[in-house]
């Protein structure tokens, strides 16, 4: 066969199809796009506050939250009490978790013992269905909770110590418990002791709760698309009987699934708030006119856990030496972008009772930490892995970090990246000799936080220091602020020349606004009501 | 085209004699010197934790070569082989092969290569076992339909029928009809391979820390993209890019070559 | 023909059984203990083994293999616990956006790739062929999710013709009944052109990302394959006869060179369907390549296992379609499959 190449029209087909429907396709696809790209209507409807979150929770039934996330779905419910507030950054406020006010119990009284605690409720709030928000209510809400994971948030961590409710009148909650704790209306403005709808849950199953809700709060969950969107609309019943109801008459919370995708909104200006961007990727907005950046404290720590039942960690030497070692400034700078705040002792700069002078930050000592090493008698190099939690980068930047900081003195770091099943069951069944963790508890008291964290046989990190524990149990059950500091101060006495784990450094929190916010608090429990838009 | 044979071994020795001439390790952390940019110091510029680029790039060279290559040679060799199988065997035979291949086939190719990842152990050998796993589908399919085809040919029957050996058949008749599909299979393999491990990566059971692989690269240096810090995503890109596309053009020509009927023919007139 | 269908159906179904065991051996068998990460550092022990009965995980593989098959076929899909709702109805909300970016993709690649692949084989073309070979190459090679980043960079945010990683519509928009789940079909058919328009918008940047390595891989190949049919003897046959150019390429060129396309076709859909995980993470696409891979490293099983039954279904279902049309495309395979088919 030959090419004919002769210039001739071929038989049949147009040859120059391809040409003509060019510039068509081109047309039809500008007019698409710009229609698509202009879009909104104008309409007198009130603005909606359009939240991007990285970090969507993984079920909103109130018994269940395992984690912080979770905790925004206690904006569809009420509690008994609420948290106060305190000035923030930049003229926003704060939760302030050490002031307790009353919600929608107006006021509440306990025994000297604090064993017994009486709550009066204010009457008139219904819920949709229209069953009252009485005593039932709570009774019911509450044994709930007790029945699945949440028990712990209202044992505050004393387990089994709500031993009887009672609702001797429909605006009347008696909480009998085993063990005084005088924090108790603390532990119940949190988010796992909201206030469900009995009638509603009664009638569906244990599960519907995951992905509805049944609330009369500051708002009502008008729509719940798992991982991708949470939209919440001002509860009229709610501002009636509160008086007042939120700032924003709708917030819709966008979850995206990638920091950069994150990072794009919150240039582009679509986004009014944005929670949970990488320090990284906020670090580089700071510049920016169109945006505010907000930085607030957490109880949050980035922690390298160190069992003590594992070697070389159970050398109390080999923990003081690897402290010692850790390039922390360098961590703090690199990693947090500066948005860290270096500590060591054991409790969180952000809890009460918090002692400066008493948790000054491990200073880097490469030399003594090498000697330490030769004292404990450990042969270099020792093998050790380092368990992070897959896919996540600042976890990746911190164990390249770590991994160089510790060759020189002699501890071989090999780090492991696990899916997320596998690292949680990791350390919770303490499968593993090191990992990297950031934890902070979603409601920072530090009897509650150091409960799990310190207590002998109940932490992952096999922390035991029976002098602590002792002053923790009597600081726990009593409410003498002057006694209880001396009693946290003993605690952070005790507990520092152990070098029982590694602090990174307590991450502050970044939030991006827009200039549209008008007010706005931090609560790590991502409460809404003061928020509003101009 | 030699050009395109000519970059990927210059790539090649480049990358696997970087050792001996470019001093900065690729696993060296500088805190004070993170997300530089490009400079005399550091040509390719500095990553998060302020380890040098080019030096990662070359490591990542390395690494991302011998996955693509070895992926696709492993996954060719076997998946052509029961492609074969499956196209001259007995009709048991074929349908047997079938379905397990469909089986195989029926997993879209990532999670494949997580669940083997998850269970065998998180690292870069697995990850490569994974994707080996789920593209040698694709190469027995394509090989099987290929081999079907060349089959009902009429030479393939007289050459049966002329008492030729099967084995002789196979190697003189069925193999240089098969050979071209499965090089042009081979080289998008090769970047399918990479890429893969790549989004592996991405969660977190590709190749672990500190490993330099370009795929991982890429996709650690996102959002950093986005945030100004072009050079930590796009050096590593550019290097995906030029050499999957030089070894697909080197397959072209090897397939052009290899075609007992090859001239200089490029139209159908 | 009956019996040929009968015969596929029983085959479908060993694949997708398959498949779904292996799904199961696979993630059963794999560490890590979902009811850890499900209920959290304070589980108590009780907790925690009344997590695994209610979930089936104390009894043995076979068991809980028939309990997941038993459940399956009755439509309960089981529990998400990474997502606190039932597996089905997760599923059917979140398919349809990846079926339809999907089905966009593939349907401009495959144009695309039959349109250049003709253009560049039925006329010397060399520039055109130059041209359109280097593109292919890149777009092979370029790694989709860098792709996708450098798009919305460039077109969404320094230009501004497209609407940046804001999913499938602009929220505004998007109030009017979603019967069928595909936004394209759901705007027309409610009679609102803007939000098709805003549809429409959405998805030229994730599609062309998408279509983009599958366009330059329908490309080479086809071109390959046309190639090499074009140095057959059986053409210069047909072609002595008097038989037009057209026709030539159409009929008797095309149908040989056009079926390990149509195979690949066929698998590049079916993986289509399933999900570009990264693609889809860039644009905030709400489709099920996140929602799977999550639940992957979850452990959440049950998302796991209903996905690989559904998209074995699927690719199931392409792979018929692709046989039934051999058939149609080469009357020599389908002369051998009733002669199979006879023994």
């Amino acid at each position: 066969m030959f090419r004919t190449d002769d210039g001739a029209t071929p038989r049949g087909v147009n040859a120059h199809l391809p040409g003509r429907l060019l510039p068509l396709a081109a047309a039809l696809l500008t007019a698409i796009a710009v229609a698509g790209c202009g879009g909104s209507s104008t309409s007198s409807a009130p603005p909606v506050l359009n939240v991007i979150s990285t970090r969507p929770p993984t079920t909103i039934d109130p018994a269940r939250l395992t984690d912080v996330p979770d905790d925004i779905i206690g904006n569809a419910y009420i509690q008994m009490t609420q948290f106060g507030s305190r000035p923030g950054p930049d003229g926003t406020t704060q939760i302030d978790q050490t002031k307790v006010l009353p919600y929608l119990a107006k006021s509440w009284t306990s025994a000297d013992d604090f064993k017994t605690w009486t709550f009066t409720l204010k009457p008139g709030l219904r819920f949709a269905s229209g069953t009252p928000v009485d005593s039932a209510a709570v009774k019911f809400s509450y044994e709930r909770a007790l029945r699945f994971i949440s028990a712990y948030v209202i044992n505050d961590g004393l387990t089994g110590n709500v031993t009887q409710i009672d609702t001797p009148d429909a605006n009347t909650v008696v909480i009998h418990l085993r063990q005084g704790n005088p924090q108790m209306p603390n532990v119940l403005a949190t988010a796992p002791s909201s206030i469900v709808d009995p009638s509603v849950t009664q009638a569906q199953s244990d599960d519907y709760l995951s992905g509805h809700a049944a609330g009369s709060g500051p708002f009502r969950l008008a729509q719940y698309l798992p991982n991708q969107l949470m939209v919440l609309k001002k509860n009229p019943a709610f501002a009636k009987w509160n008086g007042s109801g939120p700032g924003a008459d709708e917030i819709r919370v966008q979850y995206v699934q990638s920091d950069a995708t994150a990072l794009l909104k919150a240039r582009s200006g679509q986004a009014d708030v944005v929670i949970g961007l990488s320090n990284q990727a906020a670090s580089s907005l700071k510049g920016n006119s169109a945006v505010r950046l907000l930085v607030n404290d957490t109880s949050e720590t980035e922690q390298v856990l160190l069992p003590w039942a594992k070697p070389p960690f159970n050398s109390q030497q080999v923990r003081q030496a690897m402290a010692e070692a850790v390039p922390y400034d360098a961590i703090v700078s690199s990693v947090a972008k500066g948005w860290g705040r270096l500590f060591y002792g054991p409790l969180n700069p952000t809890m009460q009772y918090f002692d400066a002078s008493l948790e000054p930050p491990v200073e880097t000592n490469v030399a003594h930490a090498q000697q330490l090493m030769k004292q404990a008698g450990v042969k270099t190099p020792v093998a050790v892995t380092l368990t992070i939690n897959a896919g996540n980068p600042i976890h990746q930047q911190i164990a390249t970090l770590l991994q160089s900081a510790w060759k020189q003195i002699g501890v071989q770091l090999s780090v492991h990246e696990v899916p997320p099943a596998q690292y949680s069951d990791a350390i919770f069944g303490q499968k593993v000799q090191a990992a990297l963790r950031l934890d902070g508890p979603a409601y920072d008291e530090p009897g509650y936080f150091l409960g799990y964290d310190m207590v002998c046989r109940q932490n992952p990190n096999n922390i035991c220091i029976p002098g602590a524990d002792k002053a923790l149990a009597e600081a726990r059950a009593s409410s003498d602020t002057a006694a209880n500091t001396a009693r946290y101060a003993q605690i952070q006495k005790l507990w520092r020349p152990l070098y029982p784990k590694i602090f990174l450094y307590s991450a502050q929190n970044v939030t991006v606004l827009s200039k549209a916010v008008d007010k706005w608090q931090y609560d790590l429990a991502q409460s809404m009501s003061a928020w509003s838009k101009k | 085209m030699l050009v395109a044979v000519g970059i990927l071994v210059a790539f090649a020795v480049l990358a696997f004699s970087a050792p001996l001439w470019y001093g900065i390790s690729p696993l060296a952390t500088d805190p004070a010197h993170v997300l530089g940019a490009p400079s005399f110091a550091h040509p390719m510029g500095t990553d998060d934790v302020g380890r040098d680029v080019f030096a990662r790039f070359l490591a990542g060279a390395r690494i991302s070569l011998a996955v693509g290559l070895g992926v696709a040679v492993c996954a060719g060799v076997v998946g052509a082989g029961l492609g074969v199988l499956g196209g001259l065997g007995s009709g048991w035979v074929d349908t047997a092969l079938s379905r397990l291949l469909d089986m195989v086939l029926a997993f879209p190719p990532l999670i494949l290569a997580m669940a083997i990842t998850v269970g065998l152990g998180v690292g870069l050998i697995t990850a490569c076992l994974g994707i080996v796993l789920s593209t040698i589908p694709y190469y027995a399919r394509i090989t099987r339909s290929d081999v079907l085809r060349v089959r009902s040919a009429g030479y393939v029957e007289a050459a049966v029928a002329l008492g030729v050996p099967p084995r002789r058949v196979i190697r003189r008749h069925i193999v240089p009809h098969v050979v071209p599909t499965i090089l042009v299979q081979a080289a998008t393999t090769f970047s399918f391979a990479i890429l893969s491990v790549a989004g592996l990566g991405f969660i977190g059971l590709g190749a672990q820390i500190p490993t330099p692989e370009w795929g991982t690269m890429v996709t650690e240096g996102s959002s950093l993209f986005i945030s100004g810090h072009w050079w930590v995503s796009t050096f590593p890109g550019i290097g995906l890019l030029i050499a999957t596309a030089a070894a697909a053009v080197a397959a072209d020509r090897v397939r052009v070559l290899a075609d007992p009927h090859a001239t200089v023919r490029t139209t159908l007139a | 023909m009956i019996a040929f269908v009968a015969r596929r159906l029983s085959l479908a179904l060993i694949s997708i059984v398959g498949a779904s065991v292996i799904a199961f051996v696979i993630l059963r068998v794999a560490p890590g203990d979902p009811a850890r990460l499900v209920l959290g550092q304070f589980a108590t022990p009780a907790q925690i083994a009344q997590f695994r009965r209610a979930n089936g995980l104390d009894l043995n593989l076979a068991a809980q293999y028939w309990r997941f098959v038993s459940r399956f076929v009755t439509g309960d899909w089981g529990f998400s616990y990474g997502s606190g709702v039932p597996v089905r109805h997760l599923l059917i909300s979140r398919l349809p956006a990846t079926v339809e970016l999907a089905l966009t993709a593939f349907a401009w690649a495959a144009a695309a790739a039959v349109l250049l692949a003709l253009a560049c084989t039925y006329r010397t073309r060399p520039r055109l062929e130059r041209s359109v070979n280097a593109v292919a190459f890149a777009g092979l090679a370029a790694p989709p999710f860098w792709l996708a980043l450098l798009a919305l960079l460039a077109l969404s945010l320094k230009i501004g013709i497209f609407p940046g990683p804001d999913g499938q519509i602009n929220a505004r928009l998007a109030a009017f009944p979603h019967p069928t789940g595909f936004l394209l079909l759901d705007s027309l058919l409610a009679g609102r052109l803007d939000a098709f328009a805003s549809v429409v918008s959405h998805l030229v940047l994730p599609a062309f990302v998408l279509g983009l390595g599958v366009w330059a891989y329908l490309y080479r190949l086809l071109r390959a394959n046309l190639l090499e049919v074009a140095n057959e003897p059986f053409l210069m046959v047909v072609e002595s006869k008097g038989i037009g150019r057209w026709t030539t390429f159409w009929r008797h060129a095309l149908p040989n060179a056009g079926l390990p396309t149509l195979t690949a076709a066929g698998l590049v859909l079916a993986w289509l369907l399933g999900g570009s995980v990264l693609v889809e993470a860039v644009f905030d696409w709400p489709g099920v390549g996140g929602l799977v891979v999550d639940a992957v490293g979850q452990k959440d099983y049950s998302i796991v296992q209903a996905f690989i039954v559904v998209s074995a279904a699927t690719y199931v279902a392409v792979n018929f379609l692709v046989d039934l049309l051999y058939g149609v495309v080469d009357p020599r395979i389908r002369t051998a499959v009733n002669h199979g088919a006879q023994q």
